[in-house]
């Protein structure tokens, strides 16, 4: 639990650093003509104490116990997992398309993540698809990608 | 007079034809997310938000309120009949609610929190009718300094209320204000944080930072556990309250609808605190403590009464100041802004439509949700038995779907997809999300006042406590401050290292 929060605070505390780095870069101008970097800077640096303040406080095993800190393996790998097909999903949509993606990634949804029948899966995604292609693509207009591996057999 | 000529004006924007059809979707579709356990409020408005590009800002504003105080009244009903909260600001009608529901006055429950809410609602919107034109007079008075302290103290109180631990809360907070700064300055033209993305050049998009963080989050939260749904099998029947009811609810009514008003316009009050306050008051106050929680029909009364008078009154500080209150306020804002209006003292003169048409639409939507609550409650109960493996790829296509297209931009996917992840894991640490959210929306406005004001003053800190209402602003902000480290002592005395606050 304790190296939970030691890393929680140093990534926040890492960024902070990263952000105020970026903000000297951008510039702090002066008080009475603030540059692109003052807020950011001043943004930066109120995480950063706030997180030496986490991180002293974690290390001394201080006042975190109240938090729900446990990431159990099995957990974070069907996490893991699930994040992984929804990234590589929209990165299809190029090639193949919104309609053939959606209604892969429904498949998985449905089977993989909440195991029901195949009959329910293809039922529950055919349906759901229809659904949101109705309201987004026909009421509301939505450009949704078409794929580039149609397009060019149609042309 | 005036009042009335103008609230009649507003009447008659709210009873268009395509006002009142948005005003009964956003009502309908508050009602179902409201019944719906998983799926708050917030989400649903970042999740219709993208469709609301097509229509007019005050069609839209209208529609999205209806939502939230939508979402007010249909809480209760899971509170009360399977005893898990619909949404946040129903907890507290869990404990007495649920138990009527045991006892077989379901329908009591049920009506009494229906009628509750309607009397609590609208009373609300009289207050707010009344309270918001001279609060908007008055706030043309505030200069740059006054809004940054004002905004900062915001911030402050919404972290010190919402999160358990104040470090925790900042340290979000500070994280908003960062991601709102990414894009271009739009005073001097440099680009800030874009990694050489020119999707990045306009900054994070609201809808992709809201869907993660409240909607792909808590669908990855859910998959590490299974929802166990208690289905209500009895008949609901006898929706009425009867006259023993009203006699026994009407003070705590009274009392939920007034501490509701004024904790509502407080930022970071809201629905869910004063419906925690009403409860612990109206127990104070009666002659038997110890019965709530067996069944109360006041312990229903007075925080559904609370959390509906509380979604009103958070319209003040929004349509007055254009300043949010909590983070279902940050939404709007950030929606009217997208929509091309200012929200401010000056909305009620430069676009006195919107916000008289939005207040007059809260009339109208109040008697629009007690239609819709009590006599189709048993569509209610049933929608209660949708299994969640059949909404869960839904909720994740309606947010990959409405987040593409904003913009039509796969890196906006992206992001809500990253900030799903960063939800969770910020879900799971107990790093809270709403002051995340209102930073990133008050950033830049943050950024320009604070410039605005030492530009004002060549460079003087002091001009932020040399104007009285600045100089209160942050007095407030510092007591706070103060508050949280004393009682973070207090409760380690002796310790070099606070516990934290």
């Amino acid at each position: 639990m304790k190296r939970v929060w030691v890393i929680t605070y140093l990534v926040w505390g890492g960024l902070a650093l990263a952000a105020a780095a970026e903000a000297g870069r951008l510039g702090f101008g002066s008080f009475g003509r603030p540059g692109p970097g003052f807020l950011p800077f001043l943004a930066a640096a109120g995480m950063g104490g706030l997180s030496l303040l986490g991180l002293v406080r974690a290390a001394a095993g201080r006042g975190e116990a109240g938090a729900s800190a446990a990431f159990r393996g099995a957990d974070l790998l069907r996490i893991g997992i699930v994040a992984g097909v929804l990234f590589l999903y929209v990165a299809g949509w190029d090639l193949f398309g919104f309609l053939p993606c959606t209604f892969v990634l429904l498949l998985f949804l449905f089977r993989c993540v909440e195991p029901l029948r195949w009959r329910t899966v293809f039922l529950g995604a055919a349906f759901t698809l229809a659904l949101t292609h109705i309201l987004f693509a026909v009421l509301l207009g939505a450009r949704l990608p078409a794929g580039r591996l149609w397009s060019s057999f149609l042309n | 007079m005036e009042l009335l000529s103008q609230l009649g004006t507003g009447f008659a924007v709210a009873l268009e034809p395509t006002n009142l059809f948005y005003c009964f979707l956003g009502c309908l579709i508050g009602t179902l997310v409201g019944v719906l356990p998983g799926l708050g409020p917030t989400a649903a408005m970042a999740l219709l938000l993208p469709a609301t590009f097509h229509v007019p800002p005050v069609t839209a504003i209208i529609m999205l309120a209806g939502i939230y105080y939508g979402a007010m009244y249909g809480g209760s009903t899971t509170s009360i009949l399977v005893n898990i909260p619909g949404e946040a600001a129903s907890v507290m009608t869990c404990l007495d609610g649920y138990q009527m529901a045991r006892q077989g006055k379901a329908g009591r429950a049920l009506g009494i929190s229906a009628f509750g809410s309607f009397i609590a609602g609208t009373l609300g919107v009289l207050g707010l009718t009344l309270m918001a034109p001279p609060l908007a007079t008055f706030a043309l008075k505030f200069g740059p300094p006054e809004y940054f302290s004002l905004m900062t103290m915001g911030l402050v109180v919404l972290s010190f209320l919402t999160g358990e631990s104040m470090i925790r809360s900042l340290t979000a907070a500070c994280f908003g204000l960062l991601l709102g700064t990414v894009g271009t300055d739009t005073v001097s033209g440099s680009v800030r944080f874009t990694f050489g993305l020119v999707d990045l050049m306009d900054g994070i998009g609201l809808v992709p930072l809201v869907m993660g963080l409240f909607g792909i989050s808590e669908v990855i939260l859910n998959l590490e556990s299974h929802i166990d749904r208690e289905i209500f099998k009895t008949k609901v029947k006898g929706l009425l309250p009867t006259l023993e009811d009203w006699i026994q609810a009407k003070w705590a009514l009274l009392r939920g609808t007034v501490i509701g008003f004024f904790l509502g316009i407080l930022p970071g009050g809201g629905a869910v605190l004063s419906s925690f306050v009403a409860y612990a008051v109206e127990k104070r106050f009666s002659r038997h403590p110890e019965r709530f929680g067996t069944g109360l029909i006041e312990g229903v009364a007075s925080p559904e009464a609370a959390n509906n008078s509380a979604a009103q009154a958070a319209f003040i500080p929004l349509l007055t100041l254009g300043l949010p209150a909590n983070v279902v306020m940050a939404l709007l804002l950030g929606a009217l802004i997208l929509h091309g209006v200012t929200p401010g003292p000056l909305l009620l003169t430069k676009n006195p439509e919107i916000f008289w048409g939005v207040i007059a639409s809260m009339y109208v939507g109040n008697v629009m949700l007690l239609v819709l609550n009590l006599p189709l409650i048993g569509l209610w109960v049933q929608l209660l038995k949708i299994p969640y493996p059949f909404l869960m790829p839904a909720i994740v296509l309606f947010c990959v779907v409405g987040s593409y297209s904003v913009a039509n931009s796969t890196t906006d996917v992206y992001l809500m997809l990253g900030f799903g992840v960063v939800g969770y894991l910020m879900k799971k640490l107990k790093f809270d999300a709403p002051p995340l959210i209102l930073a990133f929306v008050l950033g830049p406005l943050v950024e320009y006042y604070f410039k605005s004001a030492l530009m004002f003053s060549r460079g003087n800190f002091a001009v932020f406590v040399t104007r009285p209402i600045s100089l209160a602003c942050l007095l407030v902000t510092a007591a706070i401050l103060l508050v949280s480290i004393v009682s973070a002592f207090r409760r380690r005395s002796g310790g070099l290292i606070p516990k934290e606050p």
